[in-house]
């Protein structure tokens, strides 16, 4: 790589990597893990740099894609430790129950697909054409994968529509 | 829609948990990009040992590529791994008529993150491009491409007789669109960003495809918070149309100047490159994620697709959509009836093939 695309790389790290790191958080849940997402990614960015013309949008692929080829093999194992979770919904029925915690567990109990359909669409806010072209899949992939997770999520955290209708807009996280 | 307000919150403060507050959140920059730049330097030393393989790949795709159409302008000789086998359709998952499936875009590993296939009228067979975007003209017989990247300064328009003209634009611009005769291509276009992606939609260009003079207008019409492909213009009778960021359509004339705006809650069908019906009486639109048909006479949402149907592709005439179905066999487009009857299948796809498809009517 030559002294200038060196360079630019190095400011297109600087620039983008708090929000990189946001989003490989939101995706495993796990500083450590976040960070080798961000690191193997930039990692094969850096490698095919010249020929990259969006950088961010290349990037976010490389992760989207690798989080669910990692929970895919991973998939027998989170189905065990997820049948550990306690149950979240009916364990805490109180007013103080913080709308972070629940979704956090609920969101940990979905599997791969969903919860990176989830967050291209309710995170970075991509109509399902795009969601679909971040993880390979077909539109119709995006569209059951979304609609099969919502209603899972309803199932797991019922109080979460609940918390949003009671406490309206802005009212729910302390 | 309670659960997904809340989702789109709790997601944002989850994300948030990555950095304390006022905190950089993870690890410092100077560090992930040294630690990326060594580990590249370390992969192009290996890959440097496997080079008299990569090279004897090169040479056959090269012969296979030599023998499509418009190399010059066009395909450029690249090995055909990345998109996988599974990205050509065959000639029988295609069915000729009226109007037939014309370019496709599935994901690969080239800086857009995708290629087009495109076949021009009368060719069976789909062709595999570089190019990060492209749209076949009406007739069936010109082709006007983005090159490798989306969004691109350069619109690309290739004649019925394989020359290219290459059309600079006011700006970073996607998807170009042909209009209904054939004679103009749209694109929108949008501010200019220093690093990666882009910005908001500015407006649009039209492009005439005989001269190729460009008629660039500012219409940014707002659209703030919308995603990628709900910027796009598309095609409106005389003038063009677009969702705004409260998902309302909004209508111009090529002026730029508005003429009319449709309340809607979902704004156009995003899959559809030209979601308005050949009449121009009606518009295919989504509603909470669900395919609806809009009057633009009225505004009214005249048909609601039954839920396992979609999304909408298109029109096939003024009566009938094209929509997808996906099952676990592929996705099969249909002639679509308004009422939600699937007749008549224009194409099938392997149920993960990603990207746009593009139908659009041959000449008769």
């Amino acid at each position: 790589m030559r002294a200038a695309e060196e360079a630019a790389f190095r400011e297109f790290v600087a620039a983008r990597s708090a929000a990189l790191f946001r989003t490989a958080h939101l995706l495993t849940g796990d500083r450590h893990r976040a960070e080798d997402l961000v690191q193997n990614a930039l990692l094969k960015t850096a490698a095919r740099w010249r020929h990259i013309r969006e950088p961010d949008a290349y990037v976010r692929r490389v992760m989207y894609r690798e989080q669910v080829n990692v929970w895919r093999r991973r998939r027998i194992l989170t189905e065990w430790s997820s049948a550990e979770v306690p149950d979240v919904s009916a364990a805490d029925h109180s007013h103080d129950t913080d709308t972070r915690v629940v979704i956090r567990a609920a969101f940990d109990r979905l599997a791969p697909r969903q919860r990176a359909v989830l967050a291209l669409r309710y995170f970075e806010d991509l109509p399902e054409s795009r969601v679909a072209d971040v993880l390979g899949v077909s539109i119709g992939t995006v569209r059951s994968t979304t609609h099969r997770a919502l209603a899972k999520l309803r199932q797991i955290a019922p109080e979460l529509e609940l918390a949003g209708a009671e406490a309206g807009v802005g009212g729910v996280s302390r | 829609m309670t659960l997904e307000r809340e989702l789109r919150r709790a997601l944002r403060d989850l994300a948030d948990e990555a950095g304390e507050a006022g905190e950089r959140p993870g690890p410092a920059a100077a560090v992930l990009a040294d630690t990326a730049l060594a580990g590249a330097a370390r992969r192009r030393v290996r890959a440097a040992s496997a080079t008299s393989v990569a090279l004897a790949t090169v040479a056959v795709a090269v012969v296979v590529f030599a023998a499509l159409p418009g190399r010059s302008a066009g395909p450029v000789a690249q090995p055909a791994a990345s998109a996988g086998p599974s990205s050509a359709l065959g000639v029988d998952a295609v069915a000729d008529g009226p109007v037939a499936l014309s370019a496709y875009t599935v994901s690969a590993d080239t800086p857009s993150g995708r290629v087009a296939y495109v076949r021009t009228e009368g060719q069976r067979e789909f062709v595999r491009t570089d190019w990060a975007a492209a749209a076949v003209s009406p007739a069936g017989r010109a082709i006007a491409f983005l090159g490798r990247e989306d969004p691109g300064y350069l619109l690309n328009l290739r004649n019925p007789d394989r020359q290219t003209t290459h059309v600079n634009l006011p700006g970073p611009a996607s998807a170009p669109q042909w209009s209904r005769d054939g004679r103009r291509v749209l694109v929108t276009v949008y501010a200019a960003t220093g690093q990666g992606g882009h910005g908001a939609r500015t407006g649009f260009a039209v492009v005439d495809a005989a001269s190729g003079a460009v008629r660039a207008v500012d219409a940014a019409g707002e659209p703030a918070g919308l995603s990628a492909a709900e910027q796009e213009f598309r095609w409106a009778g005389d003038g063009v149309v677009a969702t705004d960021a409260s998902h309302d359509l909004r209508f111009y004339d090529l002026d730029g100047v508005p003429t009319r705006a449709i309340a809607s809650s979902g704004g156009l069908a995003t899959t559809a490159a030209d979601p308005v019906s050949p009449s121009g009486r009606l518009a295919a639109t989504d509603t909470e994620g669900r395919d609806t048909v809009v009057d633009l006479a009225t505004g009214a949402v005249v048909t609601t697709l039954p839920a396992g149907l979609g999304p909408c592709y298109g029109w096939y005439d003024d009566q009938h959509l094209i929509v997808a179905t996906t099952s676990a066999g592929g996705t099969r487009f249909a002639v679509t009836s308004l009422d939600g009857r699937p007749g008549r299948v224009l194409a099938t796809a392997p149920a993960d093939l990603a990207g746009r498809f593009l139908f659009s009517p041959n000449a008769t």
